[in-house]
């Protein structure tokens, strides 16, 4: 998958500082399906739009829409820092 | 669905309104059926009191009978069913001891599917539309929120859109009504067609399938096994059972059962769509959108949230209390008289006539002053902290402190609200998502000192044993309360799923619906409290008047005694506070006088400042009022409100028992 920066910092979505870029890039099998369901994929541009007080949820940005996941929840998705080029991109891309 | 919004999880659907009623036959049969599919907040409520002009709310509640309710429509000369169903994210998704969400659909036996999308969010929301499109209904797409979307800078290709979705798609703004006829119209025209040609017109015009062809082999390939009497044996139970009673047709089942497969194919097919039909320019953030970031921070999130909360708690208090003061003022000035001699005339026998005006009397004004004032008013602020949004915000903000008690984020306006009064803060446990979340909340809110027992605490401490002791009450109650809750979460089985919530953006509430939702809810109080409330009026006014609770005294007598220190009249008095909470004080002077004389016209002559404070701690936990309880029973069960009311009972007499012995007075 091309990427539009360095592709080797990967780390834990709860790792990850507010505001940076990133794409999903392995979700555990534990909440994969509800993440799916919000539109949290393989592939997926993601960010942090900010944390709540008390180690509260991580809110984070799946394109339009702002989805709260636990803190425990977030060390279950792996995140690569830098936007992949998405597939419908790529598509137009190639004639 | 563990995560479903809280918008969305607004009130009990009213148990299967209507089950799709017998019509009188039309062309085909029966009349076309349209299904409404979408995902939450994407403003299905709003849109559906638009098309039907009749507001009625659905949810998939955990506890509850199946959220389906179907109404009758005629629009443009044609008479249908529009099914109202609960928004999801997945045909897959199912609440606590629901069917899947496909059974719920199929069950309704629709003939198109209405698919209110997300005209901003179009990528996360055509899924739910192939999805509904790949069980072979005839689908109409509606583009909702349209207006916000244009707000956003973004704008649709509807033609495009409509193209590459072989299905009629119209971009729709439900709160204004705009587009939201013509959709509707579409769908029942695509319904009443296929009601008419059989169910199998409909397929053979559907459009071509946009995924790879390897899976669409791959799914057919599964089709035709299932097609074989073996073929089903592999399926999950549910899928299996829809097999066998022809609700799915092999094809169906084998798209069902290959959802694993087919979701990341939707979800890719809906970007690449999107691409192609969505236009966006750049656009200043909307105001909303920027409130939106600032309402989950912790700053100015917290303190915003903590003006919130009083806010609501203060003006449910002031609108309550002066209602109240009006209502049983007007009661007692017109209808107390005329009742009282009425009764009296009526019924010959004393101790009957007293009864029954205890029940008629006392107990009708008992729901008048608590229910209309208190209640209504705190449904009102509910309804419009859901509709606007910010009611999610606060559950993400207090997430983590709730976790403790075994509870989400959420819990915290309903059991800020039990202050208030515990009737309004059970319904309110209707946000929470799973049944053991509203177990566990709801044990919590009886075990709250409503602002009627917290009146019996301040009364009966400030004057004899000063503020500080009053204060020092609330103290130990909160500790109890606290103490009891982490207790319950390990004892209560199972465990609490983490946050996984979709914020919906800030919208203004909508005046028609926040009034329908709050008089919808306050309805079904009305209908569970009123009964119980007569009743148990009825009979504890029949016990005190034939002097049949002296029996009661003799029994509970010693154990109070040796127990709280108290006596045994203190007992009765806390035993008839379960008809009403703030008569605690009052019922306490009524059976001291009678049993000790005038002399014992105050609290202070006949107990001690200790004595005083253990009633006064036992009162603010004890037993739930009748009121309730009844909602206790009508949300939940009768047998889980028993249990709660047998764990608060055991709290309040074990934190008794130990305050008792602290203090020095047992």
């Amino acid at each position: 998958m091309p990427i539009s920066e360095p592709a080797d910092q990967e780390c834990s979505l709860a790792d990850l500082p507010l505001g940076v870029a990133a794409t999903v890039v392995g979700v555990d099998a534990a909440f994969a399906s509800q993440l799916a369901a919000h539109g949290l994929r393989d592939g997926s541009p993601i960010s942090i739009d900010d944390d709540a007080p008390f180690g509260g949820p991580r809110i984070v940005r799946l394109g339009a829409a702002r989805v709260a996941l636990a803190r425990s929840v977030t060390r279950t998705v792996r995140v690569r820092v830098g936007i992949a080029q998405t597939e419908a991109a790529a598509e137009e891309a190639t004639p | 669905v563990s995560a479903v919004e809280v918008t969305e999880l607004t009130c009990r659907a009213p148990a299967v309104e209507a089950t799709l009623p017998a019509v009188e036959p039309a062309p085909s049969g029966r009349r076309p059926v349209v299904a409404i599919v979408g995902r939450p907040n994407v403003g299905k409520s709003t849109f559906l009191a638009q098309a039907s002009g009749r507001y009625a709310e659905t949810a998939n509640l955990p506890g509850t009978t199946v959220g389906v309710s179907a109404r009758e429509i005629r629009i443009h000369g044609r008479e249908a069913m529009l099914v109202d169903l609960p928004g999801i994210f997945t045909l897959e998704d199912r609440s606590d001891g629901l069917p899947p969400f496909w059974q719920l659909l199929l069950e309704a036996h629709p003939d198109a599917v209405l698919v209110i999308a997300d005209a901003g969010d179009l990528a996360r929301h055509l899924p739910l539309a192939l999805a509904c499109r790949d069980l072979g209904l005839p689908i109409a797409l509606a583009a909702n929120l349209t207006d916000e979307a244009a707000e956003r800078g973004i704008e649709l290709d509807v033609g495009r859109l409509s193209q590459l979705l072989g299905a009629p798609v119209h971009p729709t703004v439900g709160r204004r009504g705009i587009g939201v006829q013509a959709a509707v119209a579409d769908a029942v025209r695509l319904a009443a067609d296929r009601a008419r040609g059989g169910r199998h017109a409909a397929r053979r015009a559907g459009p071509a399938t946009p995924y790879r062809p390897d899976l669409v082999r791959r799914v057919a390939g599964l089709a035709r096994e299932l097609a074989t009497p073996a073929g089903t044996a592999a399926l999950e139970p549910a899928l299996g059972r829809a097999v066998a009673s022809g609700l799915c047709p092999p094809r169906r089942a084998a798209t069902l059962a290959s959802a694993a497969t087919l979701e990341p194919e939707r979800w890719r097919v809906a970007q690449r769509w999107a691409a192609q039909v969505v236009r966006e320019r750049a656009v200043p953030a909307r105001l909303a959108d920027r409130l939106a970031r600032k309402v989950t921070s912790p700053w100015p999130g917290l303190p915003l949230f903590a003006a919130v909360v009083l806010g609501s708690l203060g003006a449910t208090m002031l609108i309550g209390s002066l209602l109240s003061a009006v209502l049983s003022g007007a009661w007692g000035a017109l209808v107390s008289p005329v009742l009282t001699s009425a009764v009296r005339a009526v019924i010959p026998v004393h101790a009957l006539a007293a009864a029954t005006l205890w029940a008629f009397d006392s107990g009708l004004l008992a729901m008048l002053s608590v229910g209309i004032p208190f209640i209504l008013s705190f449904y009102v602020i509910l309804a419009v902290l859901e509709d606007s949004g910010y009611l999610a915000a606060t559950a993400v903000l207090t997430d983590r402190v709730f976790n403790a008690l075994g509870l989400p984020g959420r819990a915290a306006l309903p059991i800020l609200a039990a202050t208030g009064c515990n009737v309004p803060a059970i319904y309110g446990t209707r946000v929470l998502d799973s049944r053991r979340e509203r177990v566990l909340a709801s044990f919590l809110i009886v075990l709250t000192p409503c602002s009627a027992r917290s009146a019996v605490v301040i009364a009966a401490l400030a004057p004899f044993a000063g503020w500080g002791v009053a204060l020092g009450a609330f103290g130990v109650v909160a500790l109890v309360a606290v103490g009891a809750g982490v207790a319950a979460n390990a004892l209560v089985p199972g465990h609490q799923s983490p946050l996984i919530l979709e914020l919906p953006p800030l919208r203004r509430p909508v005046a028609r619906q926040v009034a329908a939702k709050a008089w919808f809810r306050f309805r079904s109080f009305v209908r569970t409290a009123t009964p119980v409330m007569l009743a148990g009026s009825f009979v504890l006014g029949l016990a005190y008047e034939t002097g049949a609770i002296v029996p009661l005294e003799a029994a509970i007598g010693p154990t109070i005694g040796w127990l709280l220190g108290l006596p045994a009249v203190a007992g009765i008095a806390l035993v008839l506070a379960f008809l009403r909470k703030e008569l605690a004080l009052q019922l306490l002077l009524v059976l001291a006088i009678a049993e000790y004389g005038a002399g014992a016209s105050s609290l202070g002559a006949f107990l001690s400042p200790g004595q005083l404070f253990v009633y006064a701690v036992v009162t603010a936990v004890s037993i739930p009022c009748a009121a309730t309880l009844a909602t206790l029973a009508d949300e939940l069960g009768w047998r889980t409100a028993a249990t709660i009311t047998a764990g608060v009972l055991g709290v309040a007499l074990v934190a008794g028992g130990v305050v008792a012995r602290v203090v020095g007075v047992a």
